[in-house]
């Protein structure tokens, strides 16, 4: 184990010695955080109109109502009272509302029967934010008023409801999500370099030659990537905090995502540098598919008004998992929890995972060759 | 300290290294003499226990190479690519691998500096590597491997590309950790350097170990031959200059060494005049000819019908 320590901390030494990668590890995202901010989001916040059809009349259903027009959502949600599935659906397609909700008679029997409650979501085509926001929201919603319900009857409900602060996604704050994601990638990739690196110089030779056992190397030089992994989200969550305001949701599920989106980054890049002959090539070649992935998952592009396809698109690439990962628990604000980004979870935990294991087993034939 | 028996490792259809034996003691520099391709660096993988061998034991100091850690902690190896942490600095380079050795602390700092001073870096032990000469990073290269204090040290051709300054500087180390009583085992397709530094030489070509001795031992095998080289007016007819004085009495063999024909033959003046006599009279023009006393070369020469520095 202190073979292990001593091989981590000498990488990290590695690591703190590359001044370029420092920069682009720290300055850089926040710089281009700043200025995409300022440039695409004239500093507004995200805005969206809602319109809800309460066919139900429940005590439920109106605690749905003052859920979403809690004074933390007051100046987001602007929400607009309509009377028919109909006219929730002429609410959206006239443009005079991004999303629609209609909670059709049976709502609260359902939520208390823990049955599926009937509920329409309506979004308006071109605003994929705004869907998400909307089937955000009562997800939550249900999520714990249907945890009380069956626990606590038919008791009052909406004073169980916590309001919850922040629960604003600013551009900038999209950008912080989207920044810190793409660049916890570039600076898991330096590292990976250095590990493919040593390979290619032949010090690895040295290393395996050494009383330590091949685990513990591996176990070192992973601990280090790790670290250094954690180390770029935290200074991209502290500092976007501290300087923009940004609120990155509860801290739990937070660093539940920051862990599987550094074995994400680990995976990704390990996997496109175990393709490549050596470690100049590999990195030229992660670093063009991290940022083709990032431009695919639309992570350049201000959310409002973003066409359908990135939506699914951000969906299918893993670095899209994360950052949409971050931005959807940064919209639940307080009520953020694991459940809310169950799916970006899975899909950056099993890339990294899957990426790792397939670049150990080509290291392993590398290896043979180095010696 | 080192006792080697019957190493094997084939590459696929490749046979690299083939029924390799010897033994080191301490205070003892063993020379693996042989040109490039021959098995050395595989056979030392194996060694240092990083290469899986095939067939074969490896001992050091009494413990199986494959008993791990407490074996592979008696050694230090110095490979034959510089392998160095080019972004750190020396004194860093040294202190890891101290570290990785298990030196801690007082011990660990008075090793490096030890270490640095017996290589000649201590005034440039706090600059970053990649800002050293070729020579300066085989020399610190060097150092990495000997900081603890190894029983066993195996080089892997040191000196290659080195600077005249630092080859003197690794040889005056070599003799210094060999009189301190570790056991070398240095590989190296120099034969001058064989000559110079090591009390037993292995001579080994394509994986097997062909012969082994002192250096006196191998030329005395010899018998009392001489090499005659000799420089044809026409390159061309040099193959045809191999066959013609092949069956000459008292020609041991003839080949052809870097546009010369080299003839191996019984020692003696009376030699002379009929090879070139036979020469003269298939029409090849002698330009000029050498009379060369009995090396290592020689004996390589002798064995495989090469020269070791092709
Ligand atoms: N990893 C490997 N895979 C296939 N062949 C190898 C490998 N390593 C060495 N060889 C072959 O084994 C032979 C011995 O190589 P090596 O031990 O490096 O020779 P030396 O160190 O004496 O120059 C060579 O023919 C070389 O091509
Ligand atoms: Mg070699």
């Amino acid at each position: 184990m202190r073979y292990a320590w001593t091989i981590c901390l000498k990488d990290l030494r590695q690591r703190l010695r590359d001044r370029t990668a420092l920069m682009l590890a720290v300055v850089v995202p926040l710089v281009l955080t700043t200025l995409m901010g300022l440039a695409l989001g004239r500093s507004e916040s995200f805005r969206m109109r809602l319109a809800i059809a309460d066919l139900d009349g429940s005590e439920l259903s109106q605690a749905f109502l003052a859920f979403v027009e809690r004074p933390s959502l007051q100046g987001i949600v602007y929400v607009n009272r309509v009377d028919s599935l109909a006219a929730a659906e002429a609410a959206v397609t006239d443009g005079n509302a991004e999303g629609a909700v209609v909670l059709q008679a049976g709502f609260a029997k359902a939520a208390r029967a823990s049955r599926t409650v009937p509920v329409e979501i309506l979004a308006a085509g071109d605003h994929p934010f705004s869907a998400r926001m909307t089937e955000a929201l009562v997800r939550d919603f249900l999520s714990r008023a249907t945890a009380t319900a069956t626990t606590e009857s038919a008791r009052a409900i909406p004073s169980v409801l916590p309001l919850s602060p922040g629960g604003r996604l600013r551009t900038v704050d999209f950008f912080a999500a989207s920044m810190a994601v793409l660049f916890l990638t570039f600076t898991v990739l330096s590292g990976v370099r250095a590990l493919q690196s040593e390979i290619d110089s032949g010090t690895i030779v040295r290393l395996m030659a050494t009383p330590a056992e091949p685990v513990i190397i591996l176990a070192g030089k992973f601990a280090a990537l790790v670290i250094v992994g954690l180390v770029q989200m935290a200074v991209m969550i502290v500092a976007t905090s501290l300087l923009f305001g940004t609120s990155w949701g509860n801290p739990l599920p937070v660093v539940v995502l920051v862990g599987t989106s550094v074995l994400m980054a680990i995976g990704l890049t390990a996997f496109f540098m175990s393709l490549a002959e050596n470690a100049e090539q590999g990195q030229g070649l992660a670093s063009i598919v991290i940022f083709l992935l990032a431009v695919v998952g639309g992570q350049f592009l201000p959310p409002q008004g973003l066409p359908d396809v990135f939506e699914t698109l951000n969906r299918l690439t893993p670095n899209g998992q994360a950052f949409r990962g971050f931005t959807d628990l940064a919209a639940a604000a307080g009520t953020g929890s694991v459940r809310t980004i169950l799916e970006p979870l899975l899909v950056t935990g099993g890339v990294g995972l899957s990426g790792i294991a397939f670049a150990a087993v080509k290291a392993r034939k590398a290896l043979q060759r180095a010696l | 300290m080192l006792s080697v028996r019957g190493l094997q490792k084939r590459f696929g259809a490749r046979v690299a290294v083939d029924g390799v034996s010897f033994a080191i003691k301490p205070g003892e520099v063993y020379g693996l003499l042989g040109p490039n391709g021959a098995g050395k660096t595989t056979s030392i993988s194996m060694i240092a226990g990083i290469l899986a061998r095939d067939a074969g034991e490896v001992e050091i100091d009494g413990l199986d190479i494959d008993a791990g850690p407490p074996a592979r902690a008696q050694i230090g190896i110095v490979p034959q690519a510089i392998t160095l942490y080019l972004d750190l600095t020396a004194r860093e380079n040294l202190h890891f691998w101290g570290r990785m050795y298990d030196r801690r602390g007082d011990g660990l700092r008075r090793a490096v500096e030890e270490a640095l001073q017996a290589v000649g870096l201590t005034k440039r032990a706090d600059d970053v590597v990649s800002t050293y000469s070729g020579g300066m990073q085989r020399r610190l290269n060097l150092a990495c491997g000997i900081l603890h204090q190894p029983k066993l040290l195996i080089l892997d051709e040191p000196t290659v590309g080195v600077d005249p300054q630092s080859r003197s500087a690794i040889f005056e180390l070599v003799e210094r950790l060999r009189d301190e009583g570790t056991a070398i085992l240095y590989t190296t397709h120099y034969m001058e350097e064989a000559e110079r530094l090591c009390s037993r030489i292995g001579i080994i070509d394509a994986g097997k170990l062909i012969t082994e001795g002192t250096r006196s031992e191998l030329v005395a095998d010899l018998g009392r031959a001489v090499r005659i080289e000799i420089g044809l007016e026409h390159d061309e007819g040099l193959e045809r200059a191999v066959s013609v004085v092949t069956g000459l009495e008292g020609v041991h063999s003839a080949a052809v060494v870097a546009e010369r024909l080299h003839v191996f033959a019984d020692e003696g003046a009376h030699r002379l005049p009929p090879l070139l006599t036979a020469l003269l009279n298939t029409g090849l023009v002698v330009a000029n000819v050498k009379v060369v006393e009995p090396s290592l070369e020689d004996v390589f020469l002798r064995l495989t019908g090469r020269m070791l520095r092709d």
